[in-house]
């Protein structure tokens, strides 16, 4: 596949502050790309770059084969952004809203109504067009921002962190709308701190922190890093340390600790760990409440290589 | 492009509340209030001669002769009564005066209760005490400057000089109407604050997402900033004309002329708010900044304190020169006293040469197409 985004050892320094440090990532046509890292790791500052706001200090940004420049029209009629604060006119209507940006890159008026009635129907904002933004909950305002970057039709779709601060309801409409987007054809750069997000809908994930690149892949490229790949947790009374001996020489486990009436062990590997795990337990007269078993999420990732969790 | 952009920026400008009530509203309120306190002051029908007692102790012959002269003819200002101190107090005792004027070394006066003839004779001899010493200071330290001073205490609240054409307005107070638009100019410089935040991707997230959009920059602040000109411009020429129709004020200067000199004000405070806009980058700054700035400007013209402008001249005369309301105010007074001169070709030349600095300012500023920082 060709690819939209190439960026090349971009160093974005504040001074002291290294905010993006020798960072490379290509993101290929098609692609859901999520940018995961905790907040201040420098995605904004990365995505800023991306679109020429920013002036970086050293690296190369080719967007669809181009030098990205300010100037560079063609490229920027191509792409959608949504921005991590909401950028709509106070004083307009939802559709005046969505009209005067797409309007900034469709000139035609039949086809930019067109555009407007579509945005407007993809954000589920129909009752609400009359509506100044003021009037909007939290969550249709956050629709509102991201019809009125993506009602344009663009080729390439950066949003950064769209769903901060919107409900459940709302949360969910967004993500299957950029999953939609997807499968018309836009390539999606989704920056976040949540993980869930980006398991859900990202094809490929780059983690950054510091600036840095820390790990890219798909999901399970990344959960293929780490050491572990399976944990289960059961609620016990407590016991002694020679049963935690025993648990800890069972086959495949790779830790094993008490935690407020809990009973957590990681495993590499293995099959049937859950059986075994009961039946030692059953068989050292262990009661048990819940037992259950949860595979390696990204903040697993994260934690593993970073020593931190996503959330910081 | 620039149409479309141009098309919502004016809706956006329209529908900013804020901005129409400074722009319209306001000058509209604080012109009705002064039309109420005095705008009938000098009016012929309703003016009758100030019955006062003059008692003399120690000859001042300049104060007498200035009091003759705004006393001459029927429309003169005062009615003099010289007399004793025994007799001035009993005509005062009984209402035949309003009040009376002791002329010692110290100019003096005695009133029996306030009143509005009472509060005019105060003024006068504050008027007479203020510029006299202006008048000698500058005789003293700068003879050539006296013409100019001199001018400038005629077009503040000034009934000491008799008015040497009578086609203008001969109302002193008029002043304050003028400096009043004056000021309503000044507060498009709001407008121009609104402009370039809303344009630049380093002052506000809709300034980013129209930095991202394939438009270019010129474009993109060129049609803001003619969005609240147009809207500024409309706003203070409809006040002059709530002014001029509705409350009937006299400008004694030809409907033309004001909508240029307003033209000219309303897009040097545009671009005084441009430039402050620029340097400023927040809106939590840029407002205050720019309405600190105006609010001082419109003093230092003389809005608050009459004289003000005089007061400016004696000391700063140069400042007279660089104030935008100081120049917009006396392009209406020279007008309505001369008509068209060359002050007044001078006032409207500085005025556009001062927009252009702080506009070219202002776009060297915001003229950059990458931020270091957002």
């Amino acid at each position: 596949m060709p690819s939209v985004v190439e960026i090349k050892d971009l160093v974005k320094r504040y001074k002291e502050l290294t905010a993006v440090d020798g960072l490379s990532l290509t993101i290929e046509e098609g692609e859901v790309f999520g940018l995961l890292g905790p907040n201040g790791s420098g995605k904004t500052t990365t995505i800023s770059c991306l679109l020429s706001l920013l002036d970086f200090n050293e690296g190369e940004i080719t967007v669809f084969g181009e030098e990205m420049t300010p100037d560079n029209y063609s490229v920027k009629s191509r792409i959608g952004v949504i921005m991590q604060n909401v950028a709509v006119a106070d004083e307009l209507t939802v559709y005046e809203n969505i009209d005067m940006f797409c309007g900034m890159y469709v000139k035609d008026k039949a086809a930019r109504k067109q555009y407007v009635e579509e945005a407007i129907d993809f954000a589920g904002l129909r009752d609400y067009v009359k509506f100044r933004p003021k009037k909007l909950s939290g969550g249709l305002l956050r629709r509102l921002n991201i019809a009125c970057g993506i009602a344009h039709k663009p080729k390439l779709i950066i949003l950064d962190e769209p769903t901060v601060a919107v409900d459940p309801q709302s949360r969910n409409h967004i993500l299957e709308g950029i999953e939609q987007l997807n499968r018309e054809g836009a390539t999606i750069i989704y920056t976040t701190h949540y993980m869930e997000e980006v398991e859900q809908i990202c094809s490929r994930i780059a983690i950054i922190d510091h600036g840095k690149l820390i790990a890219k892949g798909t999901k399970e490229e990344l959960i293929a890093l780490i050491d572990h790949t399976e944990t289960i947790t059961a609620e016990v009374r407590d016991f002694g340390e020679p049963l935690m001996e025993e648990i800890k020489a069972l086959p495949h486990v790779l830790d094993s600790k008490l935690e407020d009436g809990r009973l957590i062990v990681s495993y590499s590997g293995g099959k049937h760990n859950l059986v075994r795990l009961v039946g030692l337990l059953n068989d050292r007269n262990v009661h048990l409440g819940r037992v259950y078993s949860e595979l390696p999420t990204l903040n697993d990732v994260f934690l593993d290589i970073t020593g931190r969790t996503l959330r910081d | 492009m620039f149409l479309h952009i141009l098309k919502y920026e004016l809706k956006v400008a329209l529908k900013g509340k804020a901005v129409i009530f400074w722009l319209f509203g306001f000058p509209a309120i604080l012109g009705t209030f002064f039309y109420i306190a005095f705008g009938n002051l000098y009016s012929e029908e309703q003016f009758e001669k100030i019955p006062v007692a003059l008692v003399t102790v120690t000859e001042d012959r300049n104060f007498e002769q200035t009091l003759e002269s705004v006393s001459e003819g029927e429309d003169g200002l005062f009615e003099i009564k010289k007399t004793d101190k025994k007799k001035a107090e009993k005509l005062l005792e009984d209402g035949k005066v309003s009040g009376i004027i002791f002329e010692d070394e110290e100019i003096s006066l005695t009133v029996k209760s306030e009143g509005i003839k009472p509060t005019i004779i105060r003024f006068f001899l504050d008027q007479y005490k203020v510029n006299s010493e202006m008048i000698s200071q500058q005789i003293r330290e700068n003879p050539l400057n006296i013409f100019r001073i001199s001018d400038m205490m005629r077009s503040e609240i000034d009934p000491l000089i008799k008015q040497e054409r009578s086609d203008g307005n001969q109302d002193p107070y008029v002043q304050y109407f003028y400096n009043l638009i004056a000021m309503s100019c000044l507060f498009g410089a709001l407008g121009g604050v609104t402009g370039v935040l809303r344009s630049q991707a380093n002052t506000s997230a809709l300034g980013a997402r129209r930095c991202v959009a394939p438009v270019s920059k010129f474009a993109s602040m060129t049609a803001s900033l003619a969005a609240q000109g147009a809207i500024s411009f409309t706003c203070n020429t409809a006040a002059m004309l709530y002014l001029k129709f509705v409350l009937g004020v006299k400008f004694g200067v030809p409907i033309g002329m004001m909508v240029l000199i307003i033209l000219a004000g309303s897009l040097n405070g545009l671009a005084v708010g441009y430039f402050v806009g620029a340097v400023c980058r927040s809106e939590n700054m840029s407002i205050p900044i720019v309405v600190g700035v105006m609010m001082f400007f419109c003093f230092m013209s003389g809005l608050m304190i009459g004289n003000m402008r005089a007061k400016v001249e004696m000391t700063a005369p140069w400042f007279n020169h660089l104030n935008p309301a100081a120049l917009i105010s006396d392009s209406f007074y020279v007008l309505n006293i001369y008509g068209s001169n060359e002050r007044f070709i001078s006032n409207i030349l500085i005025l556009t040469g001062l927009t252009m600095v702080f506009m070219s300012a202002g776009a060297l500023i915001t003229g950059r197409k990458k931020y270091a920082a957002l």
